[in-house]
């Protein structure tokens, strides 16, 4: 059947963009494209077989997610791997957790607290064999239910732009906990869930994200001194 | 070029100049912003990503309409990342920080018209700032900076009255925890903040202006109508 082709053109195009951004995404977070390598538009357009404009909008979208880095002397990267980046990121996803569980904790249905066990369960097995992306990726899925019965699009949306940094870099964590630790946590929280108890699971959060937000305030956050005369220059500007 | 394409449009659909649901046309945008297509584009689709204009078929965009749920849920977003910045920051906050944040409650005690006040000050972004400038966490700043023009959108060209008491109420938690370095005080009182005042506001930016905002009861409409105009200074002028 012919299609009217006028109608049909725009739709491809949208489609090529996703496309274009899921394939640059996954070699991003798989290591296919190295971190800090520079990305020249020559190279990624014979590599994906596609024309520069949606691969500019991929990338636009990809360094709104930390991802990928434009420069000022031009010339677009992978992001570095960045152990501040990570760490923040880490430490705002337990933020935006904690409130997820202190809101939803009270409503939850009796399937999403059997998908919460399950998930639980599956991050104590992978805690035990040190398997970090594994648990990294339980942990996810773990809290995602918290946040989608939050029913706010913006809050799912804002953990998944942060989960990025969290998966790709995995390997260079710097875990002040055993992974087997953060496990046990997690099962105690899916404990405390099933007693529809919000105020002591999002008490377990904070606890589980604590080394997070050590870790940034000893090792990351700048100085007082700092932090005034870039505010100082940002207003004179 | 992109970037400056990117600054004036983005300027221009959140003070509401180019109008929720307006048509932009490439060859004038080219013209307005005196740049050539690539870089438009790449600004148009840059702002669609964060909602602000809509890429249609056929190289059609406009402005987004003010979606009132999806803003309210952005609000939401950044009231559960605010409590917990907060939560953390206080014991950080240095003495120029409480300054700043008292001087903020004393303009605002002066401020003649409440709703402006607070509208002026979530335009340039003052008072939030203070805690995640001082968090010093780089994810938060770029979380809040990406969603703060949606936000401000709508608080723009929202027509909600406030209760000056309630502002002043919340001011005064927020700022009398903070100095006292009551950080779970202080924290509550900037969940008051966005619940109490944010929220309403952007209640009131739905497009449908015949609609009073819901939440307010007739009396409390009819106070703030009364605080909202600046009568005494008109008088004194007249005189």
């Amino acid at each position: 059947m012919p299609l009217p082709t006028l109608s049909s053109k725009p739709v491809e195009r949208r489609l090529l963009r996703d496309v274009v951004y899921e394939r640059l995404y996954q070699a991003i977070i798989d290591g296919t494209l190295e971190p800090g390598e520079v990305l020249l538009d020559d190279t990624l357009t014979s590599w994906l077989g596609v024309s520069r404009t949606p691969i500019r909008e991929a990338l636009m979208r990809l360094s709104e997610i930390g991802l990928v880095e434009f420069s000022p002397n031009r010339y677009t990267r992978v992001a570095p791997i960045d152990l501040r980046a990570i760490d923040e990121a880490v430490y705002t996803t337990g933020l935006l957790n904690e409130y997820a569980a202190r809101t939803a904790v009270a409503d939850l249905t009796d399937e999403q607290i059997s998908r919460l066990r399950e998930f639980s369960s599956q991050a104590v097995k992978l805690g035990e064999t040190d398997d970090v992306p594994g648990l990294a990726n339980a942990l996810h899925d773990f809290f995602l239910e918290f946040e989608l019965a939050t029913h706010n699009k913006a809050l799912v949306a804002a953990i998944e732009s942060l989960n990025p940094q969290l998966l790709r870099y995995v390997s260079a964590w710097q875990l002040p906990v055993e992974p087997r630790v953060i496990a046990a946590s997690v099962e105690q929280i899916a404990e405390a869930v099933a007693t529809r108890d919000g105020e002591r699971v999002a008490d377990l959060i904070r606890a589980l994200y604590a080394p997070a937000k050590a870790l940034f305030l000893s090792e990351y956050r700048r100085s007082d001194a700092e932090i005034d005369s870039e505010a100082r220059e940002d207003e004179s500007a | 070029m992109r970037d400056e394409v990117f600054v004036r449009l983005l300027d221009a659909i959140v003070s509401g100049e180019l109008e929720p649901g307006e048509q932009l046309h490439d060859a004038e945008i080219e013209k307005w912003a005196g740049a050539s297509r690539t870089p438009v584009r790449e600004a148009l689709n840059q702002l669609a990503s964060s909602g602000l204009v809509e890429v249609l078929p056929q190289s059609k965009t406009r402005v987004a309409p003010i979606d009132v749920q999806q803003v309210l849920s952005l609000v939401e977003m950044l009231h559960a990342l605010f409590r917990g910045v907060v939560l953390d920051v206080v014991p950080l906050l240095t003495p120029g920080d409480v300054k700043e944040l008292r001087a903020f409650e004393k303009d605002f005690a002066k401020a003649k018209r409440p709703g402006e006040f607070i509208r002026e000050a979530v335009m340039r972004g003052r008072f939030l700032t203070v805690f995640v400038r001082r968090l010093d966490n780089r994810t938060i700043v770029r979380l809040s900076t990406r969603h703060a023009p949606s936000v401000r959108r709508a608080i723009k060209a929202s027509s909600t009255q406030i209760d000056r008491d309630v502002v002043t109420d919340v001011l005064h938690k927020v700022v009398e925890s903070c100095a006292s370095g009551d950080a779970s005080g202080a924290s509550d009182a900037i969940g008051r903040y966005f619940v109490e005042i944010l929220t309403p506001f952007v209640q009131g930016s739905e497009t449908d202006k015949d609609q009073p905002a819901q939440q307010e009861k007739p009396a409390q409409r009819e106070k703030a109508a009364k605080q909202e105009k600046p009568a005494q200074s008109e008088q004194k002028g007249q005189r």
